[in-house]
């Protein structure tokens, strides 16, 4: 396994400005989805809570969706082009324009139900409801792998009634979002400077009360550091790519696989919780039971080992260079990210005081 | 659940190409000999394994494509006729009051149904007309068609042993020889030995399976040889309910 480091050169003082966002598009920040449907403790268990009988879903296959299923909707957005940059995060976005999270409540192979929410920087929920969908084998015209996959319906569900929210806005209302999402950065990096900008209304949204300067010295700060977190952000957006890409193909035979299993007369709760054959015991049909059944759980073994490599990168520090300084960043892509964030406040405080 | 309580070493095959047929059925015996089932598949998980001890010696080196070879291989009807005369021998024996013969069934017994069900299954489980074996110091992994890959993550162990819901498993090394050993449900008992000729050119393949219901275990010995496998122009799925699957690359599923 390659050893993964990116060393990524900024320029503080330099001209860190972005650039000019697409007047009619929403940046969107999809933050890796959580999964409601705890691992079964015993196939017992599973048998009684499913009408179904399906295979229980290890933690290795739940963690691994809660990262793929967000890049698929990630790739299925840009694909649209109708949104700006998106993104997927290992936590929430303060800056985000358009915050995505998603619970997945149930993924078998067979269906695949989500909980959405999408919200805007102001509060306003654009969609909040489970999207459920059955398996459908997909295939493009252009044969492009990373547009295929048997739920890819369920995703042009959200992306479909996103634009639509993101249609009936107005170009004040959009500009806004853009303007609350840097306030609530700066907010949340300097208190003391931002907390008269934004009033908290009633029903949970946000409003702006006033606007700093154009040129004020502090927001022009802010925006560098944001540019600065968003290096970090594509770092681990590269690293998800990777293991999208990664993972897609087993990922992808593991829910076909799945959905056989279940579909089939002796599903794999039946098998394992059924001590006793249905036939006479030394037959052809019990041994060839025993063996597809032995079968089964060792293909189940493939699998998941290749699922958990594909977080084998993920420990990997980070490097990144800010004004000659490198600093390295260890852990999980989430604790790496809470490194670099606190590295920025940091940054910005010693150059305020 | 069953359970591994040892196991016995089998001497090291130093064959010459041609590489020799087992002369018997002798070598899985003294193999399944070392086998001893703790309970049947009902049974509670067995205890976690005792530490292998380690490996010594080099590896043999198994990796790349195998195809059988069909004229060293056995014809499993001659096979099977051999094996049905074996166990016709031993009802004789015992039909004429040889008690010498009793300690070899060992509880079995001989229904035609049972032995009939046995030679399906092994005929099924022994065709593998390609095999594609990738090896390192860690870890070996023989693809075999339409069925699982067999996996020995052995790393510098002797053998290794694992169980899952339905059944235990052990692997590793005999000298120079590969031992893949299955425990299943049922009594099903399945032991493949892979072991190379001396210049690494031909691969014998003995597979060894006995239930609790018949006396005598059935042995089927296949060779292969390498071969360079063309371009893969196609895409293959392993599936439960077709077997292998395969369409043109680039074609959409």
């Amino acid at each position: 396994m390659t050893r993964w480091l990116l060393a990524v050169f900024v320029l503080l003082a330099g001209s860190a400005a972005s650039a000019q966002p697409d007047a009619d598009y929403l940046d969107v920040s999809i933050r890796v989805f959580t999964s409601a449907e705890a691992p079964p403790a015993t196939p017992a268990a599973s048998a009684s809570a499913e009408p179904a009988p399906t295979a229980p879903v290890t933690p290795e296959v739940r963690l691994a969706e809660t990262r793929y299923l967000p890049m698929f909707l990630r790739y299925r957005l840009e694909a649209s082009g109708r949104f700006g940059a998106v993104r997927v995060l290992p936590e929430i976005d303060n800056s985000a324009q358009l915050t995505i999270e998603g619970v997945i409540q149930r993924s078998d192979g067979q269906t695949l139900a989500i909980d959405l929410r999408a919200r805007d920087s102001t509060g306003r929920v654009w969609v909040d409801r489970r999207y459920e969908r059955a398996a459908v084998p997909s295939v493009t015209v252009t044969g492009d792998a990373f547009a295929e996959d048997d739920f890819a319906a369920l995703f042009a569900d959200i992306v479909r009634e996103l634009s639509a929210v993101q249609d009936s806005l107005s170009a004040a209302q959009l500009a806004e979002i853009r303007t609350v999402a840097l306030l609530r950065y700066g907010l949340a990096l300097v208190p003391a400077s931002f907390a008269g900008y934004l009033q908290e209304n009633a029903d949970g949204t946000v409003s702006v009360l006033r606007l700093p300067a154009a040129d004020d010295p502090i927001l022009q700060r802010i925006e560098d550091i944001r540019e600065h977190e968003y290096l970090f952000i594509d770092v681990v957006d590269a690293e998800y790519q990777r293991f999208f890409g990664d993972i897609k193909p087993v990922y992808d035979m593991w829910r076909r696989f799945q959905r056989e299993q279940s579909s089939s007369a002796a599903g794999f709760a039946a098998r394992e919780t059924t001590a006793e054959s249905a036939y006479a015991r030394g037959s052809y049909y019990a041994l060839r039971e025993s063996y597809d059944n032995y079968a089964w759980a060792k293909v189940q073994e493939v699998y998941l080992d290749e699922l958990r490599e594909g977080f084998a990168n993920e420990v990997e520090p980070t490097e990144l260079e800010l004004e000659s300084s490198l600093y390295t960043l260890t852990g999980s892509l989430e604790q790496q990210y809470r490194e670099w964030r606190s590295i920025l406040a940091e940054l910005y405080s010693l150059e305020t005081e | 659940m069953p359970a591994f309580r040892r196991i016995e070493s089998t001497p090291v095959q130093t064959s010459r190409k041609p590489m020799p047929k087992l002369p018997s059925a002798l070598p899985a015996l003294a193999l399944l000999a070392g086998f001893l089932l703790a309970a049947c598949a009902s049974s509670p998980p067995p205890k976690p394994a005792a530490v292998a001890p380690a490996r010594t010696g080099d590896l043999r080196d198994f990796s790349g494509h195998w195809e059988k070879n069909y004229q060293l291989s056995d014809d499993f009807n001659t096979r099977f006729s051999l094996y049905a005369a074996d166990i016709r021998r031993l009802i004789a024996r015992l039909n004429q009051g040889d008690i010498e013969a009793l300690p070899t069934l060992r509880g079995r017994g001989w229904s035609a149904d049972a032995i009939n069900g046995l030679a399906r299954f092994a005929e099924e489980l022994t065709r593998m007309p390609l095999l594609d074996i990738a090896q390192n110091d860690m870890l070996i992994e023989i693809e075999r068609e339409n069925d699982f890959t067999l996996r020995c993550a052995y790393d510098n162990l002797q053998f290794v042993r694992s169980n899952n819901a339905f059944g235990a498993d052990l692997c590793g090394w005999t000298g120079e020889r590969l031992q893949f050993q299955m425990l299943l449900g049922g009594g099903l008992n399945i032991a493949h030995q892979f072991s190379l000729s001396a210049d690494g050119s031909m691969l014998n393949v003995t597979t060894t399976l006995s239930t609790d219901d018949v006396a005598v275990p059935l042995v089927v010995s296949n060779f292969y040889q390498r071969y360079e496998p063309p371009a893969e122009d196609y895409n293959c799925l392993l599936t439960l309910t077709r077997n292998t699957v395969c369409n043109q690359r680039g074609a959409p599923r």
